[in-house]
């Protein structure tokens, strides 16, 4: 490892650990418990791989099998905490979360999938890491699109956090799949690229988390039911119209004549 | 492999910016909810009657070429109109829809997806209708189906309505029974 890979590499764990202290200082950790949780993983396998590259080598079997593990382990914490960031933003909506988390799980599950089914059969840690970051992009992309559909506007800190989430994990797709095109010739260039994005989302989320989360109102309260008896009859009484009239139209084979 | 990863990360990031802008403009650009005005339905026989066959060739037959161009010209207009009139129509029903459904505390996953298939065919479908009328093509089996779209939604509204009427109208009844004391909690 080259110097400017050790310099990158004590800036992201410094990082971290500056995300921990907003974390806990913020009491940002008790709304984020997986997030912190998250970090906490990241910062150990940050500490652990730097043990081990020095301690076994980089190129070494057993270097490659403890490290995927543990990446693995830290890929599947980041899932939860995707998972965490959406929850907090619908957590005043209890309907619309039921659909919402459900329709985030099954794209999450569909487009990793796909992509693991699509991928190269000669790289599958690698393909399932791209994987898992492409269906990680395609889940804040899809939370996204659901809020502006519900008419739900993520509050900050949420918001910068599922960007941060969305950068880093299109740039872990982007950058092993340069890796599966260009192989040995681009591994070292990966892990320091790879070093770099993470480091953009760490001060991503440490903007986001600088401030604490306001304390939530615990979300919208129900209409009174008198106002839904003024506005259903109405409604109704219109929609009943709507119907009628429909029923009342008559199909036509479309033909144009010769003008 | 790698163009492809290229492409996708253009597409989630287009989506991404879009869905960040759109969150801010589309309250702002939003009608209000109370917007009761009459259902553009009511004008359904009349633009039935204007792109019927029957009424230009009657046209063509004693007005002349000339003048059934230009009215059928004219009536184009007219429909491309009312088509808008529909679309709004049927944005401030899926608003008012979607409105519901945030303040309810159950929803139902099936019928959501079937609101958001009713707005992409719908969309889908005026997409089409406005093409053929921008091509001087009659289009009265589309024109038709797309009533059918606000038709269907109207049902699901109506349904969605008086769910929440009764659930509202339960939880103040058992809020009243509480304060009264003749409901026990324990």
């Amino acid at each position: 490892m080259t110097s400017i890979d050790n310099f990158a590499w004590a800036l992201s764990v410094a990082l971290q650990c500056g995300l921990l202290g907003i974390l806990f200082y913020r009491r940002n950790r008790i709304p984020f418990p997986i997030f912190t949780t998250y970090v906490v993983a990241a910062l150990l396998q940050s500490v652990f791989e730097w043990a081990i590259y020095h301690l076994w080598g980089f190129n070494s079997k057993r270097t490659y099998n403890v490290s995927w593990t543990v990446q693995g382990i830290v890929t599947v914490l980041r899932s939860l905490a995707v998972l965490e960031v959406c929850h907090v933003v619908f957590q005043g909506y209890r309907g619309i979360w039921m659909v919402i988390s459900r329709t985030l799980s099954l794209l999450f599950v569909v487009v990793a999938s796909a992509a693991m089914l699509f991928g190269n059969p000669g790289l599958r840690i690698l393909e399932a890491d791209s994987a898992l970051g492409l269906a990680l992009a395609s889940a804040v992309v899809g939370l996204f699109l659901l809020s502006r559909y519900y008419e739900v506007t993520p509050r900050e800190p949420m918001r910068s956090m599922a960007v941060g989430f969305f950068l880093y994990s299109c740039f872990v797709m982007l950058n092993d799949s340069i890796l599966g095109t260009f192989l040995a010739s681009y591994l070292l260039l990966w892990n320091f690229l790879g070093v770099l994005a993470f480091i953009g989302s760490l001060l991503v989320w440490c903007w986001a988390l600088w401030h604490a989360l306001p304390q939530t109102e615990g979300g919208p309260d129900l209409l009174p039911a008198d106002v839904y008896r003024r506005v259903s009859p109405g409604v109704n009484l219109r929609l009943r119209a709507l119907n009628e009239r429909l029923s009342r139209f008559v199909r036509q084979p479309a033909e144009r004549p010769r003008v | 492999m790698l163009y492809i990863a290229v492409i996708i990360f253009a597409v989630l990031l287009g989506l991404l910016l879009w869905s960040l802008r759109n969150s801010t403009t589309s309250r702002q650009g939003a009608f209000p909810l109370e917007d009761a005005g009459g259902s553009n339905l009511q004008y359904f026989p009349q633009i039935h009657q204007a792109l019927a066959i029957e009424d230009r060739r009657f046209l063509l037959a004693h007005g002349g070429a000339k003048m059934a161009r230009t009215v059928y010209r004219e009536r184009r207009g007219v429909a491309r109109d009312f088509l808008k009139a529909l679309e709004e129509e049927f944005d401030h029903l899926m608003r008012l829809a979607k409105v519901i459904a945030v303040l309810s505390p159950e929803v139902e996953t099936l019928q959501e997806f079937e609101r958001l298939r009713l707005g992409v065919i719908f969309r889908c479908q005026l997409l089409v209708i406005r093409t053929r009328l921008a091509f001087g093509a009659p289009s009265l089996p589309q024109v038709t189906a797309v009533g059918d779209r606000v038709s269907r939604l109207a049902v699901l509204m109506e349904t969605a309505m008086k769910e929440l009427g009764e659930r509202a109208a339960l939880a103040t009844e058992l809020a009243s029974a509480n304060n009264r004391g003749d409901v026990d909690f324990a």
